[in-house]
């Protein structure tokens, strides 16, 4: 959920919507890069490893082969993540909660099983 | 013999990646805190299973835990199948009363160690594919007991499980199994080298191809389609 907070580092400003199944909607030109490609191959992959690899091509030509590993990575070591989360049942932490009450209303994410773990009055 | 060896995969992946899947490797088949390695190992396969399966449709009946023969021995029970299967493929439907029973059936340890073997094998097996790389056969197990013991300064928080309280400064997703500090140590270590890196409170990262927000896109909508709130 850093998203945009490392966006507005590179003056960027970002949709988080895209992070919930929305588009992202750059400003000026100043979006993400490749951010619709990148968050299909998230999609794909979380249908399987098989339906990412049908955009390897596409991920290559835009990101070339470093690139790919690094989303490859980060879709990766996020499913571990995500589970380490729910299964431990950790509360958000202090410094992403002061920065996300906004967003986590927004994006409805308070709705996961998982938000029952952090305070309500976050 | 190494397991992930550069050559076997089609593109070049961090050496940092590399060491860190050959010391989760390394760990899986061996004895653990609560755990044998022939039961790890027992477990890393019912992981593999769980997500090849995919998690049940909504309404499915579910056995209840107490239900399940919880009985392990040279295998593992029952009980622990249905863990992991929860942990693996439907964490997202994980509440505090489900947790709080499997954990008072199984015990702290053995549950937070079961996590930690499926959060270790899940991302390596994932990248792989991803990589379109074959899934690496799991290791050969190594005999020996559980060797058991309760970390110093671990106790119950604001958690489901205990973890490390005293005088701790970091992310909570850090401290999360620290209940296991070897496979927490090793699980860390796959998370410096597949994302943050030393720099998690740096904004811009020099040390991916890609750049944080299209790196911090892909993470959010990761969990997002997990249903992960964390």
């Amino acid at each position: 959920m850093l998203l945009r907070e490392s966006s507005e580092a590179v003056d960027q400003v970002v949709d988080l919507a895209a992070t919930t199944g929305g588009d992202v909607q750059n400003v000026a030109g100043s979006g993400v890069p490749h951010d619709d490609l990148l968050t299909a191959y998230a999609e794909a992959a979380h249908d399987g490893p098989e339906a990412a690899r049908l955009l390897d091509a596409q991920m290559l030509e835009a990101v070339g082969s470093g690139g790919l590993v690094d989303a490859a990575a980060t879709v990766a070591v996020f499913n571990g993540l995500v589970r380490s989360a729910d299964a431990t049942g950790i509360p958000l932490d202090e410094y992403v909660m002061e920065r996300t009450v906004d967003e986590r209303a927004e994006l409805g994410l308070n709705v996961f099983a998982g938000s029952a773990n952090t305070r309500p009055d976050s | 013999m190494v397991a992930f060896p550069q050559d076997s995969f089609p593109h070049l992946v961090d050496e940092q990646v590399l060491s860190a899947f050959e010391q989760i490797w390394e760990g899986l088949g061996r004895p653990g805190t609560w755990w044998t390695g022939a039961q790890r190992r027992a477990i890393a396969e019912a992981a593999r299973s769980a997500i090849a399966d995919g998690p049940r449709p909504m309404g499915a009946v579910i056995p209840a835990l107490a239900d399940l023969d919880s009985e392990d021995g040279s295998d593992i029970s029952d009980l622990v199948l249905e863990v992991v299967r929860r942990v693996t493929s439907e964490s997202g439907r994980i509440t505090a009363g489900w947790a709080a029973e499997a954990i008072d059936l199984m015990g702290p340890g053995r549950y937070v160690e079961l996590v930690a073997v499926v959060v270790l094998i899940v991302p390596v097996d994932l990248f792989c594919g991803l990589m379109d790389r074959p899934r690496q056969p799991l290791p050969e197990v190594v005999a020996g007991e559980a060797v058991g013991g309760v970390p110093r300064g671990v106790a119950a928080g604001e958690a489901y499980v205990p973890w490390l309280v005293d005088g701790w400064q970091g992310p909570n997703v850090a401290r999360a199994l620290s209940y296991v500090p070897a496979d927490n140590e090793r699980r860390m270590a796959m998370v410096s080298s597949m994302y943050v890196g030393s720099e998690f409170f740096e904004m811009v990262w020099s040390h991916r191809s890609l750049s944080r927000p299209q790196i911090e896109l892909i993470a959010a909508r990761t969990s997002a389609l997990n249903e992960c709130f964390y």
